[in-house]
């Protein structure tokens, strides 16, 4: 074994990356590996708020993640691996957080803190080869896997962001390489030109551009840190199908949870994510199906609830002529003096009706057969976002990775207006724009070294 | 009854003659055969050496032996540093040479270089056995044996020059085209496209009237591309700037039916950062004033070379435009302009030493790899000769970094991308711009050099010592402390607005012995600290796979899911550890996994 691999003995990198899918889920688990993986116990305290003493190897611990950079927390299950009896045959800590993958990527950005870098595309498995800990079959599988062609599947997790946010990141990618173009056309091509110009025109680009980014880091900031949920209510009659719209509700977002401490029992509360954002929705079904002679304690319960809504949905049957709400009047009384940007009229039972009066209703829809819940949900999200003050591009940043991208482009962008005003010359105001588009190919996952060139020849008359 | 060589290269033009050179230098014996002795190194466009992208070049290849940067000092007649302003990275040196000095001297350094026989003669047949090459025959009835070859043919491999209708078979103006050699390259499989390039028109410098001219002249000081040379006494020349107006693009506009390239007769790319004044004018209509650069070709001040002009248009429409342009009014022309389209084979059917992967012991350089420029063919000439003949030596190839060379940077683009149009080098194709500025190009590439043997003990020394002298000084001025300021002179000196010169004056502290053109390395050195740290740092991203050795029996070719691009451009550079298999152009992480795996799989295997 002595021309063997020793990766015990480099100096190696601690890498960390989630496990399961990082979509909104019941659980998502994240895996540390490597010689400082145990340092993941400095964001972990026991029950009582303590560090936890001593950190047993296989052992689980019900405890709380506290990130670094927010409020976030939350409850989890840790389990310390010690090398070589783990996965990777390294020091190992894998942790289960409840499946929000908001709280995922202000998990990942305290991580990064900790020196902590991404896995590559299979590379647990990868170092469990090299260890030992995993067969010759197995490689062979993960040689297939890696060598599927890595910057194809980065597009294609690019591609597989929010429509918008591509767009914007596309803009960003064209403006950086406008800016480059300019000064590549300079170096390059131009003799005596006049300095002073073309960083004018740089500024012109590059200053928008900042803001730009600003906007969309400080309004993501301001989403990551949504701690308390969205409440939304559910109201309507007996039988207008409240229960099975929560279900349906909580079945698209394939949602969690568990219930809420806090909130009464009368009423089935819920939890699931819009785009990431935590909603507590409530089904105020509780009120009627509770005991006939507490009904007037439930009406009042109810206009409690209500009264704290962010956002009330009103259910209707199709088929019911009367449109008074519920059949009490201090609660429709309630209902009807509430801001009209915080209700939604929704129509239930399509299925069951042929000829609609679809104007009586903000939404037409189908608990039983799903239609319409996908356009009930971008409008819940629509409302969200407004009462937020949310810039609606931001949503697609849910990864804190791109987070951090962006950051380091903000900062390059910002050497580079720096630079331009002290006149530093043309290669060093490059090497930071270079660094900002080095980042956006990160995010992008293409190279574009020939673009550059390819804008310089369509833009610019070259040649003497 | 002939003799037997260890290298043919074949074409002496930029790129043959440093095949050649290097070769014969190396200890090869050496045959280089051109279609004209009178044309060895003939320059058939601009009378310039260097530029912005190809001075890097240039000085790279100086630094590992070549001979242009020697040639060129030794015969130019204007010097000028481009990009001044804008940063050290991308200063660039380039000059005007007298073009028949130019030819003369080269032509005389062959003449004069043991190991090496300069012959004249069109070759007909690359003739191979085992599908290795063996011999080459020449029209005349020669067959010279030999155990490698380099084809360096340029633009002559079934060329074709177009005037207007006018076409006719040519490798250059008037000079016979090597039709047969092309036949022989594609019986032995070579896969070749056409390309084509144009060249203004040359005219009478009496004929044209200067006054009024903006004048372009030589810059000051002590410019030269080789560390080593001393400033030649040649008298220096002015250009003259001038421009094309409206009329020039009317004349150009109304005639463009008239070119064949517009007509539809030639469909393949010619370069677009060289464009024909058709190609300008069809795609920036709206600019009518281009410039103009009438450059004299030759110190007996006859003949110009109008820069910015080149066209295949008909000849009295190219006379038309000419004397559109202030100055060329009543221009008397001596050769017209002209587009020659040329056989170019696929760049990627080479490895990385510039052999051919189909046949063993061929390899391909220059022009007809799909380049332009005399740097850029040049360049390759050199790897090629070089490679050709460790690999007679059984000796590991010279394989340059993207981090270590523009010459690596090139090879890696056309061998790994291939070319769709005529290359040429530009900075923004490096990633690492700060450490190939040309002012490093002996730290980066003068070991090399000196271990091929082709860089003189005298220069290397004089190196180490020229670092030292540096390292010193910035050792100084580390410890010495302005005390008004309270910072080291080291750090004053890393202000933009702070000279060397300067502040050792105002402050006093005692002079130092550097040169000129040490103390400009020196500044640059410190100035740009921080930013060539980050690159630095970019080139040397460790990786937790670098401590693992490669053992001898892995077969890249077999690895599952390794391109075999990359398995090829691996074997061929035998690399001892990871760490050079990462450090190996367009290597990515994954593959650099895949390897693992199977270094690991051996391993194991080899333990039971």
């Amino acid at each position: 074994m002595d021309n063997n691999i020793q990766l015990n003995n480099v100096n190696r990198e601690t890498i960390v990356a989630p496990i399961t899918v990082v979509l909104t889920s019941p659980v998502i688990v994240v895996r540390i590996s490597g010689l400082e993986a145990i340092k993941t116990f400095n964001l972990i305290q026991d029950r009582k708020g303590a560090q936890i003493a001593h950190i047993e190897p296989n052992k689980v611990y019900f405890a709380k993640f506290i990130s670094l950079y927010d409020r976030f927390y939350d409850d989890v299950l840790v389990t310390y691996f010690k090398a070589p009896y783990s996965y990777t045959g390294e020091d190992v800590v894998e942790i289960s957080f409840h499946g929000n993958p908001m709280l995922i990527s202000s998990a990942l950005r305290s991580f990064y803190d900790l020196g902590f870098r991404d896995a590559r595309n299979g590379e647990f498995t990868m170092r469990a080869f090299l260890n030992g800990k995993v067969s010759l079959n197995e490689a062979e599988a993960i040689q297939e896997f890696i060598s599927s062609d890595s910057d194809t599947s980065l597009r294609y997790a690019y591609d597989q962001m929010n429509g918008s946010v591509g767009v914007l990141f596309d803009s960003f990618k064209s403006e950086l390489l406008n800016c480059k173009a300019i000064l590549e056309a300079d170096i390059d091509f131009a003799e005596d030109t006049d300095i002073s110009s073309i960083y004018n025109r740089l500024l012109k680009i590059v200053n928008p551009l900042l803001v730009e980014i600003d906007e969309l880091l400080l309004s993501y900031k301001s989403l990551r840190s949504i701690s308390n949920d969205v409440n939304l209510v559910i109201v309507g009659k007996p039988n207008v199908g409240k229960s099975s719209l929560l279900n349906k509700l909580l079945d698209s977002n394939r949602a969690i949870v568990s219930d809420i401490a806090g909130t009464t029992r009368d009423f089935i509360s819920e939890r699931f994510l819009i785009s990431g954002i935590p909603v507590t929705v409530t089904d105020t079904a509780g009120i009627r199906e509770s005991t006939d002679e507490i009904e007037s304690i439930g009406i009042s319960k109810s206009l409690e609830v209500i009264g704290k809504a962010d956002i009330i949905l009103i259910l209707f049957d199709v088929n019911d002529g009367d449109i008074s709400i519920l059949n009490d009047k201090s609660l429709d009384t309630l209902i009807n003096s509430t801001a009209s940007n915080k209700v939604i009229k929704v129509g239930n039972k399509s299925d069951l009706e042929h000829s609609i009066d679809a104007s009586k209703f903000d939404i037409v829809i189908s608990s039983k057969t799903g239609e319409g819940i996908n356009n009930l949900l971008l409008t819940i999200k629509d409302m969200i976002l407004n009462s937020r003050d949310i810039k609606p591009n931001s949503i697609g940043i849910v990864s804190e990775r791109h987070a951090m991208l962006l950051e380091i482009v903000k900062s390059s962008l910002q050497s580079v207006v720096k630079n331009i005003d002290n006149n530093f010359p043309e290669d060093m105001i490059i090497f930071d724009l270079n660094e900002s588009i080095r980042k956006i190919e990160d995010i992008t996952g293409e190279n574009y070294t020939e673009d550059v060139l390819s804008i310089i020849f369509n833009k610019f008359c070259i040649g003497k | 009854m002939f003799k037997k060589y260890d290298v043919i290269v074949i074409g002496a033009g930029h790129a043959g003659c440093e095949a050649a050179l290097a070769s014969a230098r190396m200890g090869a014996e050496t045959l280089l055969l051109t279609i004209s002795i009178e044309n060895v190194a003939l320059m058939p466009c601009n009378p310039a050496i260097g530029g912005i992208g190809k001075g890097n070049l240039v000085k790279d290849m100086d630094a590992l032996g070549g001979e242009m940067g020697r040639n060129i000092d030794a015969t130019g007649i204007q010097f000028r540093i481009l990009n001044r302003s804008k940063g050290v990275a991308v200063r660039a040196t380039r000059a005007q040479a007298d073009k028949y000095l130019y030819k003369d001297r080269m032509r005389t350094t062959i003449f004069d270089t043991p190991n090496l026989d300069l012959k004249q003669g069109i070759v007909t047949d690359i003739n191979i056995n085992n599908n290795e090459v063996e011999s080459v025959s020449v029209a005349s009835g020669e067959i010279y044996l030999c155990k490698k070859i380099v084809v360096t043919a340029g633009t002559f491999i079934d060329g074709h020059i177009y005037i207007g209708n006018m076409k006719m078979s040519a490798g250059r103006m008037y000079e016979p085209a090597s039709v047969a050699l092309g036949e022989s390259l594609s019986k032995l499989g070579l896969n070749h496209f056409k390309m084509k390039t144009d060249t203004p028109a040359r005219i009478r410098f009496d004929s044209i009237d200067i006054s009024g001219l903006e004048v372009l002249s030589s810059d000051f000081g002590n410019i030269s591309f080789s560390p080593d040379s001393i400033k030649n006494n040649l008298k220096n020349i002015d250009c003259y700037l001038t421009y094309t107006n409206d009329e020039t693009c009317r004349i150009v506009a109304d005639n463009l039916k008239t070119s064949q390239l517009y007509s539809g007769e030639m469909a393949v790319k010619g370069p677009r950062y060289c464009p024909s004044i058709e190609d300008k004018i069809k795609n920036f209509p709206e600019k009518t004033s281009h410039n103009i650069v009438i450059e004299p070709e030759s110190l007996d001040m006859f003949e110009c070379h109008i820069n910015g002009m080149s066209t295949s248009l008909p000849y009295d429409i190219q006379v038309a435009a000419y004397r559109s342009i202030k100055g060329l009014e009543n221009a008397i022309f001596t050769r017209p302009a002209y587009a020659i389209e040329y056989n170019v084979y696929n760049p990627k059917e080479l490895d990385y030493s510039y052999q051919s992967k189909k046949v063993k012991g061929l390899y391909l350089a220059g022009q007809l790899n799909g380049t332009s420029g005399y740097e850029e063919a040049a360049v390759q000439g050199f790897m090629a000769g070089v490679n050709a003949v460790l690999s007679i030596d059984s000796k590991d190839p010279l394989i340059l970094g993207r981090d270590e060379s523009y010459i690596g940077v090139l090879g890696d683009d056309i061998m790994s991308k291939g070319v769709d149009e005529p290359y040429r080098m530009f900075t923004s194709r490096g990633e690492y711009r700060l450490l190939l500025r040309e002012d490093r190009a002996e730290a980066r590439l003068l070991g090399y050099g000196y271990k091929l043997g082709l860089i003189r003990k005298e220069r290397y020394d004089r190196y180490l010592n020229d670092r030292e002298l540096i390292d010193l000084e910035i050792a100084r001025l580390n410890k010495l402390k302005d005390k008004d300021k309270n910072i080291s002179y080291h750090d004053l000196l890393k202000r933009p607005e702070v000279s060397y010169r300067d502040m050792i004056k105002e402050s006093g502290i005692s002079e130092s012995n550097l040169s000129e053109k040490l103390i400009d390395q020196l500044e640059v050195e410190i100035k740009y600290k921080g930013y060539i740290d980050k690159e630095q740092k970019e080139v040397e991203k460790a990786d937790i796979y670098d401590d693992i050795l490669v053992p001898d029996s892995i077969s890249y070719k077999s690895i599952p899911g390794l391109r075999l691009e990359y398995a090829e451009k691996i074997a061929l550079l035998k690399p001892k550890s990871l760490k050079e298999i990462r450090k190996i152009p367009g290597i990515s992480p994954a593959a650099i996994s895949v390897i693992a795996i199977e270094i690991s799989k051996i391993v194991k295997h080899t333990d039971i």
